[in-house]
């Protein structure tokens, strides 16, 4: 029965973390319509913020954190994104990669290639029946759940929201109405890189700081957005849970590299099968304005 | 050791590190140390150290530098730094100054493709050291056993498919790491061992080796996991673990992946409870665990708590150039190899190339791991390493607990 609460606690934990990335992915996407494969160096950033500001309470460097990923949010996006928006769907992934290269390499220039750490800020445990977890993962667990349903809310429920579904769903019309794209781009974009960066930040205590760090969240983090339906903010969230839920259930008789090799072997078999992604109803009724 | 010739093929196909390249440059209290005499690098017992060279001895350095095993090449670069700018303060090799080329390989084999024949083709060079990984290192091989330039392997430890005409192996082996850790463990901690792994050859090849000694200790293997690199959760697999309640997690999960199931390992209350060994706990990833393997207990060739003379030169040169911090491993390897290649080429008395590699068979050098001199056993173009059990300290010393000495294996090139 521990083993059990242990197994779910753990999938909890991966979903939560797998969910924030994706949810940044799929608002990039969304609004964008680029494939931002600098996601996983935006979360690398993160982390080696919070490394940086190590001597700082954790509260108040991961609050600086999420500050500097906007504003390198603002930076990437009015810097070099806008310039290539109208140049094709290469030209945007090649921006992305290679904004994504230089942050690795800004990162080993200044931290260098050795593998850094931060210490938990919850290095306790608590108690839930007769296992023990950690307290900081309960705790990071509970903050990303909070902080996507207030995004969820903020884009279903608000007329910002609404703006923002309707410049998803057609940003000519949108502009129309008098939704800005440039400025609706700017903003969607810092968001997600703050997202991404305080993903990074979140999971740092966790493994080892090095210029790589981000990489190996990405491919699922695309595979949960992809099998969503498309331009849904709420499906990659739902997407990271099927992705890190069908996961858990093959690793727990599987070894992890046989796991992992049929997991993405089901999801592209899924994609080329359902290219519409999931599909569920879902009130997206804003505040009418 | 009855199985050695069953398993010989799988003997570690992928080094566990990496290097980096680059030309040192002399610090002022180098050339003090040098003055004052370095006893590693300068000792020599080769029967021709009065030879003196016609012109400097160029070295053709390749590893690493960037790329996914940039760290351990980096430490690597910074170890062979050190012993070249060493060794020319105290007078070079053969009465010359060694000139030193070197390039990065990004950790891809075609590149040191590249970056070795044109070192051999172009720079005109006496010998080849380097790099990391085995895929990089079959191919400087192969160019250089074509080309007949001696090429050496720092971190590289006996491998049947490096036996050739130019080869040597400077690394230690899998058996000299799991002869001494395997008894150890079982004796210590109990015969309940539970193997985890990262998912590649090394550390298969690694554990293969280990299994033989705990089939000969009786151990019991509870389970065997291997995740790929790069797994960032850790924690189905400890789970698996806990649930096995072994008396002694035996590892090879290995660079940036170790600190994060070390770290993950300790918050989820598997560590430090239970005893953790293997080759995941180097050194240089101290600073990173936050203490977390403090008290645990690993085989290695290199600590800081070996007190020979050389040692103490090089902990000290070390950290004045490169600052406070545990050593990596994969540093010491690069530093003394060089206190080999010196005394190859002055046992020699030539630069020929074929002479230099026929004066490492049996070749005796000073090392700083030792005040007796290493051999290079002329079966296997690998030394023989006295290895140590070390406990971690508070701090990060691997404090020797057991000098282990020679562990002898029936290892040879075989045609």
């Amino acid at each position: 029965m521990d083993g059990l609460l242990q197994v779910a606690l753990d999938f909890v934990w991966a979903s939560a973390g797998l969910a924030l990335v994706a949810f940044s992915l799929g608002l990039i996407l969304g609004e964008l319509k680029i494939v931002n494969v600098a996601q996983g160096d935006l979360m690398m950033v993160g982390a080696y913020c919070m490394y940086s500001m190590r001597a700082l309470p954790f509260a108040l460097a991961l609050l600086i954190t999420a500050v500097f990923g906007l504003l390198l949010g603002l930076v990437l996006e009015r810097g070099i994104l806008r310039w290539v928006y109208d140049k094709g769907f290469i030209a945007t992934l090649l921006a992305t990669w290679g904004i994504g290269i230089v942050l690795e390499q800004v990162a080993a220039v200044l931290f260098t290639v050795s593998q850094k750490g931060i210490d938990s800020p919850l290095a306790g445990q608590i108690t839930v029946g007769a296992l023990s977890y950690p307290t900081y993962r309960l705790a990071v667990i509970c903050g990303i759940v909070l902080l996507l349903g207030a995004l969820l809310l903020l884009v279903y429920r608000t007329s910002l929201g609404l703006r923002l579904r309707a410049s998803i769903d057609n940003v000519e019309m949108a502009a129309v109405m008098g939704i800005s794209p440039q400025r609706t781009f700017a903003m969607v974009f810092a968001v997600a890189t703050a997202l991404a960066v305080l993903a990074g930040a979140l999971i740092a205590p966790t493994l080892a700081i090095t210029p790589t760090l981000g990489l190996s969240f990405l491919a699922p983090a695309f595979f949960a957005v992809l099998i969503a339906k498309p331009g849904s903010l709420a499906g990659p969230v739902v997407g990271a849970v099927a992705v890190e839920l069908t996961f858990t259930l093959l690793q727990a008789r599987l070894n992890v590299t046989l796991a992992e090799s049929i997991l993405f072997g089901l999801l592209a078999l899924f994609i080329a099968l359902k290219p519409q992604g999931i599909s569920w109803t879902w009130k997206t009724a804003g505040r009418k304005t | 050791m009855k199985d050695n010739g069953n398993i010989r093929s799988l003997l570690p196909p992928l080094t566990r590190r990496s290097f980096t390249h680059g030309v040192g440059r002399f610090g002022a209290g180098l050339a003090a140390a040098g003055a004052l005499g370095v006893p590693a690098l300068i000792g020599t017992t080769a029967r021709a150290a009065g030879f003196t060279g016609p012109r400097s001895f160029k070295i053709g350095f390749v590893a690493p530098l960037t790329g996914p095993v940039a760290p351990e090449g980096i430490a690597m670069q910074r170890g062979f730094d050190l012993g070249i700018a060493t060794l020319n303060a105290a007078g070079g090799i053969a009465g010359h100054k060694v000139d030193v080329v070197s390039q990065d390989t990004q950790a891809v084999p075609a590149v040191a493709g590249t970056v070795v024949k044109k070192f051999i083709q172009e720079e005109k060079v006496d010998m080849i050291v380097g790099t990391i990984t085995n895929d990089e290192e079959v191919v400087a091989s192969q160019l250089c056993a074509a080309a007949g330039v001696p090429v050496l392997f720092p971190e590289h430890g006996f491998w049947h498919s490096f036996c050739n005409a130019t080869t040597v192996m400077m690394g230690e082996n899998s058996f000299d790491l799991n002869g001494p850790l395997v008894p150890f463990a079982a004796e210590k901690f109990g015969k309940k061992f539970f193997l985890i792994g990262s998912d590649f050859s090394y550390p298969h090849a690694y554990l293969t080796v280990a299994k033989n000694y705990m089939k000969q200790a009786g151990v019991t293997v509870l389970g065997e996991l291997y995740a790929p690199l790069g797994t960032a959760d850790w924690s189905s697999s400890i789970a698996k673990i806990k649930s096995a309640k072994p008396d002694v997690i035996y590892s090879c999960v290995v660079g940036g992946d170790a600190i994060a199931f070390v770290k993950q390992g300790a918050s989820l209350g598997l560590l430090p409870g239970t005893p953790l060994t293997g080759d995941t706990l180097q050194p240089e990833f101290y600073p990173a665990l936050g203490g977390a393997t403090d008290g645990q207990y690993v085989c290695v060739r290199y600590s800081e708590d070996i007190k020979t003379d050389g040692n103490k030169k090089f902990i000290a040169d070390y950290k004045k150039k490169y600052g406070e911090g545990p050593i990596p491993l994969v540093a010491t390897s690069a530093y003394d190899t060089l206190s080999f290649v010196k005394a190859a080429v002055e046992k020699a008395a030539s630069y020929d190339k074929k002479a230099v590699f026929n004066a490492f068979k049996g070749l005796e050098a000073k090392s700083i791991l030792s005040d007796k001199p290493l051999r290079i056993d002329p079966m296997t173009m690998n030394p023989a390493y006295p290895m140590y059990i070390t406990q971690i300290q508070k701090g990060g010393l691997y404090k020797i607990v057991k000098e282990v000495g020679l562990v002898k294996n029936d290892l040879k090139c075989e045609a």
